[in-house]
Parts: structure tokens; sequence; C-alpha cells
């Protein structure tokens, strides 16, 4: 179960970088970086769930917020410099 | 109804949020983390609060609001993942304006972040214009992104739903009428008011107060 | 106990994967914002859920609620401010009406009138 869960979230990463790589324009990479935020979320869950302890989930609460605040900081840089 | 102060909301909210981040609800935590709120909120001094302002809060209509939202935001994901799965894309994507009735910022705030969980929209944009007759009240549009659009009617119909419910929950409930009426222009029921009609209990008819100009 | 919790995660992280393969597929800027603003999120959900289901521990169950509730408010902000930022600057190709663009040359030619009257 749980590997089955890290080999789908590693395939949504590796989506997610495609697109970060790829897009043409800055939005959409500040897009894909929100969802490779996600699926690290994702990923330290399932890492604790397989620890079963629920120790590491601090990390879980600063990568969440500080990732919020990074992607309203890119939006605020886009309206500014363009896309 | 309820009716809350602004300010000791903020500090009791950032204390529970303490006492969840240490997973301690001792006396000795509680009373730190109300310190720390303090001092937090001393130095902040976030925008609009200055200490004696009303909030609205309802539980109950915040609960049924939770539920919807959520139950909103599994309908999205399966209306999302049914279009990135099946090839060939049905697509349709427009900008729609929607004005909204309420005058409270909380309220408009709150359904356009939920707006961006429902099933096919994102908001884009909210438009604020004071009203032209010189008053105090500001009117707000939202203008919403859609991803299936078949007609203006439904968006409306969608966001103003949202819209019931939140000024159920968060907001005064003298701004339900006009809500109502475009609702029922619109030929649907909200759903705060549908559930209760079933459960037997009648409609609380408030009294309108005419704002300025006549609509 | 194992199973349920299991099963959340899994069907988490196939959601969050069915969002990665739309922000993939999809060809112009907002409908990837869509794809990334819904799925993910209610990814997260469930794999937190999953994850209550099988670490039993209070500690854990109280800080995944956190992170949950922290998430939903969050997400839809930053997608919002996103979106609202690339409107004017990356071409976002739309098939039917566009409201907003009508409301700012409304204004503009509000201006214009305002202007010549002066």
């Amino acid at each position: 179960m749980i590997v089955a869960s890290v080999l789908l979230l590693t395939v949504a990463a590796a989506a997610f970088l495609y697109r970060l790589l790829r897009g043409p324009s800055i939005p959409d990479r500040v897009v894909a970086l929100d969802g490779v935020l996600s699926v690290v979320v994702s990923g330290i869950i399932v890492g604790a769930a397989r620890a079963d302890s629920g120790i590491t989930l601090s990390t879980v609460l600063v990568v969440s917020l500080v990732g919020f605040v990074g992607t309203v900081a890119l939006g605020r840089f886009v309206e500014r410099r363009g896309g | 109804m309820m009716k809350f102060l602004r300010l000791p909301s903020l500090i009791i909210w950032l204390t529970v949020l303490w006492c969840a981040l240490w997973v301690d609800i001792s006396a000795g935590n509680v009373v730190g983390g109300l310190l720390v709120a303090m001092v937090i909120v001393g130095v902040a001094r976030p925008t609009g609060m200055t200490g004696l302002e009303r909030t609205y809060f309802r539980p109950v209509s915040a609960l049924v609001f939770g539920l919807y939202f959520l139950w909103q935001l599994v309908k999205a994901n399966l209306v999302v993942a049914w279009e990135i799965v099946t090839p060939g894309l049905r697509i349709n994507r427009a900008i729609i304006g929607v004005p909204m009735h309420s005058s409270s910022a909380s309220v408009v705030t709150v359904v356009a972040n939920a707006v961006t969980l429902t099933p096919g929209t994102v908001t884009v944009d909210v438009v604020e214009e004071s009203s032209a007759d010189g008053g105090s009240r500001v009117d707000r549009v939202l203008f919403i992104h859609v991803l299936h659009f078949r007609d203006v009617d439904s968006v409306r119909r969608d966001v103003l739903q949202l819209e019931r419910l939140a000024i159920q929950a968060f907001g005064s409930r003298d701004e339900l009428p006009p809500v109502d009426d475009e609702l029922a222009d619109l030929g649907v029921m909200g759903v705060g008011a549908a559930l209760r009609v079933r459960s037997g209990r009648s409609s609380k008819r408030s009294t309108t107060v005419k704002k300025g100009s006549a609509s | 106990m194992n199973v349920v919790g299991g099963i959340f995660m899994v069907v988490g992280s196939l959601l969050t994967m069915i969002g990665g393969i739309g922000v993939v597929r999809f060809g112009d800027l907002m409908s990837r914002v869509h794809a990334a603003a819904k799925a993910p999120t209610l990814g997260l959900l469930l794999v937190a859920v999953g994850a209550a289901i099988e670490i039993d521990s209070q500690e854990a169950t109280v800080t995944l609620v956190l992170v949950v509730v922290l998430q939903l408010l969050t997400s839809p902000i930053a997608t919002h401010v996103l979106a609202r930022a690339s409107y004017g600057q990356v071409d976002i190709a739309l098939d039917g009406d566009d409201d907003l663009a009508d409301y700012y040359a409304s204004l503009e030619d509000a201006d214009r009138e305002r202007g010549e009257r002066d």
C-alpha cells in the first residue's frame, strides 16, 4: 500500500517537474511548483505513516506554510514584472 | 445569532492554534498561548481590527457551509479527474462576472475562496466599486473563470448558493433577502432555506432595510 | 485498520497524480490552474485521513487536522493570487465571453470620457 502511494506520488512529481521545465511562461512554472509542494507534503505524510510515528509531521506544517507564502510572493512578482 | 468581537476572537483563535501545534491542553500551555497571541497581535497590528468591531459566526450554519464546501470539493475533483483521464477535451472556457450582494469583506473573501474549490470555477479577480451615490456601501463583483461553460445562469446559481450559505454563517442576516430574491429568479431555493423547510422550521422573514436608492 | 488507511492514502496519491497529468496535458495556463488547485488539495486531504487512520495516536491526528485546515484555507488564496496576476500578462485562451476584459474596457472608456470632458 505504501509502496503504491509512493510510486503514484513519484509519477505526480515527475509530471509537475515536466511542466516546471517546459512551461512556456512563468505562471505555468509557479503552478507546477505549487503541485510539487503538495506532492512533498503528501510524501512526508506517507513517510510518517510508514514509520508509524507522528513526530515528523511538524515539518509538514512548515513546508505547507512556507510554500504558500512563496507562491503568493511569486504571484506578486508576476504581477509586477510580467510573465 | 451570535455576534463576536473581532480582536478577542482573533486572540482566542491564535491560542487554539498554539495549543493544537503543541498538542497540549494543559493550563500552562493555554496561558502561554494567550501571552504569545497577545504579543503577536500587538506587534503585527492586523489591518481592520481596532478591537471592538463585531463579527458574526453561527456554528451550525458554519458547519453546514463546511460540509457543502467539502462536498463541492469532491465533486470538483471528480469533474476535473474525468476531464483529465478521458481522451478529447470538452472544455469551453469563459470568464463571467457575478455581482455580490453582501457588503462585508469577510463574506466575499470566504465566497471567493470557496468558488475556487467548486466544480469548474476559479476566482480570477474581485473588483470593488464604491457606490455612485456617495454612500459607504461597496459593491463587489467576482470574476470567475469557468472550465465547462454552459450559460451564465448556472454559474450565478452556484455562486449565489455559496454566498447564501456564507451569509448565513458569517454575515448579518439582513443581507439574505436580495440573495434569496435573485435565487428565486433563477428558479432555485437556497440550500440553507431548503434544509430549514425540510426540517419543518419556518424561515424567519427579517425586515429589509431600504439602503439608499430604490432598486 | 491498516487496509482502510492504506486505501485512503493510495486514492489520495492517485488523485495527486491525476492532477499532475492534468497539468501536463492541458494546453493553456488557466486549465492547468484548475487542475493544480483542486486535485492535489483533495489528494492531500485523503492522504492525511489515511495516515491518521494508520497512525493511531492523538498527537498525529491533531497535527494532521491542523495541516488539512491550513491547506484548505491557503491553497485557494495562492491560486487566486496567481490567476489574478497572470490575467493581464499571459494570453489566456478563452472559448467564450470575457467579462473581465469588458469591464476593463468600460473603465478605460469612462476614463477617456472624463479626460475629454476636462
